[in-house]
């Protein structure tokens, strides 16, 4: 599907949802809770806090969507408002512990290591966050640029070189060169 | 590991966020559930300021007095909460003042109270989370304030 035709068929849910079609509401939950929740995690947040702000987003875009001017931009919206929305949660909390690596043998782990994605995993964690951020929103997204664009609040244009340069210092990583954090 | 392209990149990256960081199921039946919370005959009062009080965070969950302003068209609803956990306090005043009936709206379902002439009105005991609340002015207007994460 073209980045066009997303625009114009989230347009045509939102469109459909504010007039109390239900159909067109699960739709848009499921094409955008991956890219939310992406979202509310790359500011570190837990998993309480993290659902906390994906659902008030959906309730954010449920009190308006009577009003909304542009519904073909809803995708945008919905990443902007996650995103002040993670930040406002993320300043009332106590900063997290920094990562720690879990110890060998858990059971996502043991799943890792069977489908050989270990090295990724150690490498993905290896990377800035900035890099992480991205490529965990591509990973759980199934979004276009300008949605991940306004997640990151990065220019549109600036999305797809970014994430080459993500790939590339993940694929240095991988063949064992230190590269830079 | 053997050289691979991008997508293939792409491939093994959706791999492991999908494994190590799921979305939890609980999440997209929570963004299915706000469909229920549409009103269009409600007139939406914004969230226009917040200010949190002075001084370190006494829990996880925050636990500082925060105080917010919604504001609508004539019509606009300062509120304060206190407490933390399943257990907070909101006291708020109506601006114009006057009676009203509020109901507070939030993950566990709602708590109702009366707003009084002076346009004051008090609610505990509501849940840490997503918070709205609805207002049935004498004239039957509904107003609800804009979802606030308490």
């Amino acid at each position: 599907m073209t980045l066009r035709q997303r625009r114009d068929d989230t347009g045509e849910l939102v469109t459909r949802a504010a007039e109390g079609d239900p159909a067109a509401w699960t739709a848009l939950v499921d094409r955008y809770t991956g890219l939310l929740w992406a979202i509310a995690r790359s500011y570190g947040l837990e998993p309480a806090d993290a659902s906390d702000v994906v659902q008030t987003t959906w309730l954010r875009l449920v009190e308006r969507i009577g009003t909304i001017r542009d519904p073909a931009a809803t995708g945008g919206w919905l990443a902007v408002t996650a995103r002040h929305e993670s930040a406002r949660t993320a300043g009332r909390r106590i900063p997290a512990a920094p990562y720690v690596p879990p110890p060998p043998g858990r059971p996502d782990e043991v799943v890792l290591a069977r489908e050989r994605l270990a090295q990724v995993a150690a490498a993905l964690r290896a990377l800035p966050s900035r890099c992480r951020s991205l490529l965990r929103l591509f990973a759980l997204a199934p979004a276009g640029y300008a949605e991940v664009a306004a997640a990151l609040d990065i220019p549109v244009g600036s999305v797809g070189p970014t994430r080459a340069r993500c790939l590339a210092k993940l694929r240095r990583r991988l063949a064992g060169e230190p590269g830079e954090r | 590991m053997s050289p691979v392209n991008d997508d293939e990149l792409m491939d093994r990256v959706r791999a492991v966020f999908a494994t190590l960081e799921p979305v939890p199921g609980g999440v997209r039946a929570a963004g299915l559930a706000a469909f229920g919370f549409r009103d269009p005959d409600a007139a939406l009062l914004e969230l226009t300021t917040e200010l949190t009080a002075a001084g370190p965070a006494t829990g996880v969950r925050g636990g500082r007095p925060r105080a917010f302003t919604f504001t609508g068209t004539g019509l606009a609803v300062e509120v304060e909460v206190t407490g933390e956990g399943r257990s907070l306090e909101i006291v708020g005043q109506l601006v114009p003042p006057g009676p009203a009936q509020v109901r507070v709206r939030c993950s566990t379902g709602e708590l109702t109270c009366r707003v009084d002439a002076a346009g004051q009105f008090a609610v505990t005991g509501v849940p840490a989370g997503p918070v709205s609340l609805l207002f049935r002015l004498p004239d039957a207007a509904s107003i609800v304030t804009s979802w606030v994460c308490l």
